[in-house]
C-alpha cells in the first residue's frame, strides 16, 4: 500500500443539536489532489477545519504523515479558509512575510518566499499596496499566496474555486498540480462538482455530514448506471420500452437516453436498436461528477 | 527535541502578532488623534492652572478714604489667616471701582469703619471677609471699652492669651494635599481616557478580525491564546507609549508654566507618571481581557454595543465613583477598601498613591489581587475567545462557548 500522508479516522462533530459530521474517514497519499464534494451544509467546512486543526473533533483522529495532528504540525499545513480575509491595512508583501514568519520561517526565507509567490501569481506591481486597495481578483490571489507562502507539505483549501475568473481558475489548477507534483498533499472542498472534477485525482462525496462514496472519478462512474444515447430513425416510439435491465430517461423525437444497469450489455441494446430501425447515433455518455453526486445522494436517501 | 523548538517558536509567534498590532496601530488616525486630544487637554489644564495659580496667589487690595486706617491691622490679620495680600492706596472710590472692574485690584475697601464698604469683581474671599469683620468688630469693641473706662490694651492682653491651648493631630498633615490631589486627579483622568480609548481599540481589532474573516486564516497558524496574548501585548505597549509620551509632554509644560514647582517638582511628577504607567498595564490587562472576550462573541459590527455596554458601564461607574471618592474622602475607609479591589484598583489606587496615602500592606494586597484577577479572567476570556471565533451567530451565547 502506498504511503499515506493524511489519514482521517472516523471524525465526528456536533454543534448543539446539529450533527455537522458523522464518522468521516478518508486517506490522502502524498502527491495526490483530493476533493471533498458536497452541497451546502454537507459538513465540508467542519471536516476541513478539524483536519487543519482549527477545531477539535468530538470523536475520531486526524494524522498527518501518521503523526497525530497538533499545533506544531500546523506549521507544515497551508490553509485557505472559505471566508477569506486579510488585514486590510497591511501591505501585500508585508502581509505574506508576516504569515510566513508566523509559520516559523526565518525573516530572510519569509521574504524570499513572499517575493517568489508575488511573482508567480502576477502580483508584483501591487506588492506595496495595502490589501484594501487591491481588486477582488488580486485579493483572492493574495489569499492563495498566503496559504502557500511557507511551502507547506499539506494544503487544505475550502471552496478554492469560488468566484474565480477563468484565467484564475487555470492559475489555481496549475498551482495545485505543481504542489502535488512535488509531493505535497492537496485536499480541497467544493460544492462545484464540475470544477472539482477537472482538478482532483480522487473524490469523496459527502452529504448531511456523512461520506457517501469515494474513489477516483472513473471508479465512481463505474458504480453508476451506464447512460446510452441512441437515435434510431423511423423506429416505433416505444422500441426501447421493453429492453430488460434498462430504463428510458429521456426522449426527444427519435432520440432516446437510456439508463442501463451495471450488468446490462450495451451490445445487446445495440442489437435491439438495429432491429428497430437504422441506428444514426449510438454513444455511451460519461456522467459528470455532478450527475454522479446527484445519483449517489438519491441512492443514499433511498436506503434506510 | 520537538518541545525544545516549540517554546521559542510559540513566543516568537506571540511577538509577531504583537509587533503587527503595534505597527498597525501606532500611526493610525484614532491613536494619533487620541494622543493629540490628550496632549491638548493636559497642556490646556496646566496652562490654566499656571495662570490661576499666579493670579490667585496674592490678593490685591485697594484702600480708599478712612479705610486707609485699616492698613496695618488688615495686613497682620490677613497674614494670620494665611492670605497673601498686597495693599495699596487709591485716591477715589470711582478710580478704585474701575481698577477692580479692570482686574488690576481684587478688592476695594472704602468708607468709614462703621459703614465699611467692600467692592469685588464677583465674590469676596471668605477668609478676607472674616479678617475685615474682625477688624471692624475690634474697633467697635475698643470704642465701647473706652466708653466703659477700660483700657483696650488690657483687654487685648487677656484676649491674646485666650484660645486653643493644644491641637491633637491624629494624622500627619499634608500642607500640599490639594495640589497633590490635583496631580493625582490629572493622572487618574489620563489613565481613564487611555483605558477607555485602548479598550475600544481592543474591541475594534477583534471585531475586524472576526467579521473581516482574517481570524480563520490566522488560526491555522497560531493558537487562539497566542493571538489573544499577542494582540493585548501589542495594544498595551502602544497604550503605554502613548501615556508615557503624553505624560512627558505634560511634565515639560508643567515645568515651563511653573506649575511643576508648586507640586513638588519634576521628580514628583515623574513618580506619579511611573505609578500611572504601572497601573495602566494592570488596568488594561483587566479590562481589555474582558473586552476582547465579549468582542469575540459577535459576528456583526452593529452588535458591538450589545456586548460591550455592560463592561463600559462598569468602567464608567468605577471611574466616576473613583474620582468622586478621591476628591471627597481620599483617606476614608470606603476609599481604602475599594481601592484594593480589582475593578476599582486601577483608578483609586494610583490616585491614592499620588496623594501619598497608601500603607504598604494595602499595595501588597492590591497588586497580587489584580494579577490574580487578570489571570483568572484571562483564562475564562481566552476560552470564550477560542470557542467564539469560528462561530457565526451574533452574539454567540455565553453558555455555548464556556464549555
Amino acid at each position: 500500500m502506498a504511503e499515506v500522508a493524511l489519514e482521517v479516522e472516523g471524525i465526528s462533530k456536533r454543534y448543539g443539536e446539529i450533527v455537522a459530521l458523522r464518522e468521516l474517514s478518508l486517506a490522502v497519499r502524498p502527491g495526490e489532489i483530493f476533493g471533498l464534494v458536497g452541497d451546502a451544509g454537507a459538513g465540508k467546512t467542519t471536516a476541513l477545519r478539524i483536519i487543519a486543526g482549527l477545531v477539535p473533533a468530538d470523536d475520531g483522529e486526524v494524522h498527518w504523515r501518521s503523526r497525530p495532528e497538533s499545533p506544531a504540525a500546523g506549521a507544515r499545513l497551508g490553509y485557505l479558509p472559505q471566508r477569506r480575509g486579510l488585514h486590510p491595512r497591511m501591505k501585500l508583501l508585508d502581509h505574506l512575510v508576516y504569515l510566513a514568519e508566523l509559520h516559523g520561517l526565518s525573516t530572510n526565507t519569509a521574504h524570499r518566499n513572499a517575493q517568489l509567490w508575488v511573482d508567480r501569481l502576477g502580483l508584483r506591481p501591487y506588492r506595496t499596496e495595502q490589501i484594501r486597495n487591491l481588486s477582488e481578483d488580486n485579493k483572492r490571489r493574495t489569499q492563495l499566496a498566503a496559504a502557500m507562502v511557507h511551502e507547506p507539505d499539506g494544503v487544505v483549501l475550502d471552496e478554492p474555486f469560488a468566484e474565480l475568473s477563468a484565467p484564475d481558475l487555470e492559475l489555481l489548477a496549475n498551482v495545485l498540480r505543481d504542489k502535488a507534483q512535488f509531493g505535497s498533499t492537496v485536499l480541497f472542498a467544493s460544492a462545484d462538482a464540475e470544477l472539482a472534477e477537472r482538478v482532483c485525482d480522487r473524490v469523496l462525496m459527502i452529504h448531511g455530514g456523512q461520506a457517501l462514496a469515494d474513489g477516483t472519478v472513473d471508479e465512481l462512474r463505474g458504480r453508476c448506471p451506464v447512460t446510452l444515447v441512441v437515435d434510431v430513425a423511423e423506429a416505433e416510439p416505444d422500441w426501447a420500452a421493453e429492453i430488460p435491465g434498462s430504463r428510458v430517461r429521456e426522449r426527444t423525437g427519435s432520440r432516446a437516453v437510456l439508463e442501463l444497469d451495471q450488468e446490462t450489455d450495451a451490445q445487446a441494446v445495440l442489437a435491439i436498436a438495429q432491429a428497430a430501425g437504422p441506428v444514426v447515433e449510438f454513444c455511451r455518455r460519461q456522467p459528470s461528477l455532478a450527475e454522479l453526486y446527484r445519483h449517489v445522494v438519491m441512492a443514499g436517501s433511498d436506503s434506510p | 527535541m520537538q518541545s525544545e523548538s516549540r517554546i521559542p517558536d510559540s513566543l516568537r509567534q506571540v511577538w509577531l502578532v504583537a509587533r503587527r498590532e503595534i505597527s498597525g496601530r501606532v500611526l493610525t488616525r484614532s491613536v494619533v488623534l487620541g494622543t493629540a486630544a490628550l496632549v491638548v487637554l493636559l497642556a490646556g489644564y496646566l496652562i490654566l492652572q499656571g495662570a490661576v495659580f499666579d493670579r490667585s496667589s496674592t490678593t490685591r487690595i485697594g484702600l480708599v478714604g478712612q479705610a486707609i486706617g485699616l492698613e496695618t491691622g488688615l495686613e497682620s490679620d490677613a497674614q494670620a489667616l494665611g492670605i497673601a495680600v498686597n495693599l495699596s492706596q487709591v485716591s477715589t472710590v470711582t478710580e478704585g471701582t474701575d481698577q477692580v472692574r479692570d482686574g488690576q485690584l481684587d478688592v476695594l475697601v472704602s468708607g468709614a469703619i462703621d459703614t465699611l464698604q467692600v467692592t469685588v469683581a464677583d465674590h469676596l474671599d471668605d477668609r478676607l471677609r472674616v479678617a475685615l469683620n474682625s477688624l471692624v468688630r475690634n474697633q467697635a469693641l475698643d470704642a465701647q471699652l473706652a466708653e466703659a473706662g477700660i483700657r483696650p490694651s488690657d483687654v487685648d492682653g487677656v484676649l491674646a492669651k485666650a484660645g486653643i491651648r493644644q491641637v491633637i493631630q491624629l494624622q500627619a498633615s499634608d500642607p500640599q494635599r490639594t495640589r497633590h490631589l490635583a496631580v493625582g486627579l490629572v493622572m487618574v483622568i489620563l489613565l481613564g481616557c487611555s483605558l477607555a480609548g485602548f479598550g475600544i481599540l481592543a474591541v475594534r481589532g477583534v471585531v475586524e478580525d472576526k467579521v473581516g474573516g482574517v481570524v480563520e486564516g490566522l488560526l491555522a497558524v497560531v493558537r487562539p491564546a497566542q493571538l489573544f496574548a499577542g494582540r493585548l501585548i501589542g495594544l498595551g505597549l502602544v497604550g503605554l507609549a502613548q501615556l508615557l509620551g503624553v505624560g512627558l509632554i505634560g511634565l515639560l509644560v508643567a515645568v515651563v508654566t511653573g506649575v511643576a514647582g508648586t507640586v513638588g517638582g519634576a521628580g514628583a511628577i515623574l513618580g506619579v507618571l511611573g505609578i500611572g504607567l504601572a497601573w495602566f498595564a494592570l488596568g488594561f490587562g483587566l479590562y481589555a481581557t474582558v473586552l476582547v472576550a465579549v468582542a469575540s462573541l459577535i459576528s456583526r459590527p452593529e452588535d458591538v454595543g450589545r456586548v460591550s455596554t455592560p463592561v463600559a458601564v462598569v468602567g464608567v461607574v468605577v471611574f466616576v465613583l473613583g474620582v468622586a471618592l478621591l476628591v471627597r474622602s481620599p483617606g476614608g475607609m470606603v476609599t481604602a477598601v475599594l481601592s484594593v479591589l480589582p475593578p476599582f484598583a486601577p483608578v483609586l489606587l494610583p490616585g491614592r498613591l499620588a496623594l501619598g496615602a497608601v500603607p504598604g500592606w494595602q499595595l501588597g494586597l492590591a497588586v497580587p489581587l489584580m494579577v490574580l484577577s487578570i489571570g483568572a479572567l484571562g483564562w475564562v476570556s481566552a476560552r470564550i475567545y477560542r470557542n467564539s471565533l469560528l462561530r457565526d451567530e451574533s452574539p454567540v451565547r455565553l453558555r455555548d462557548v464556556l464549555r
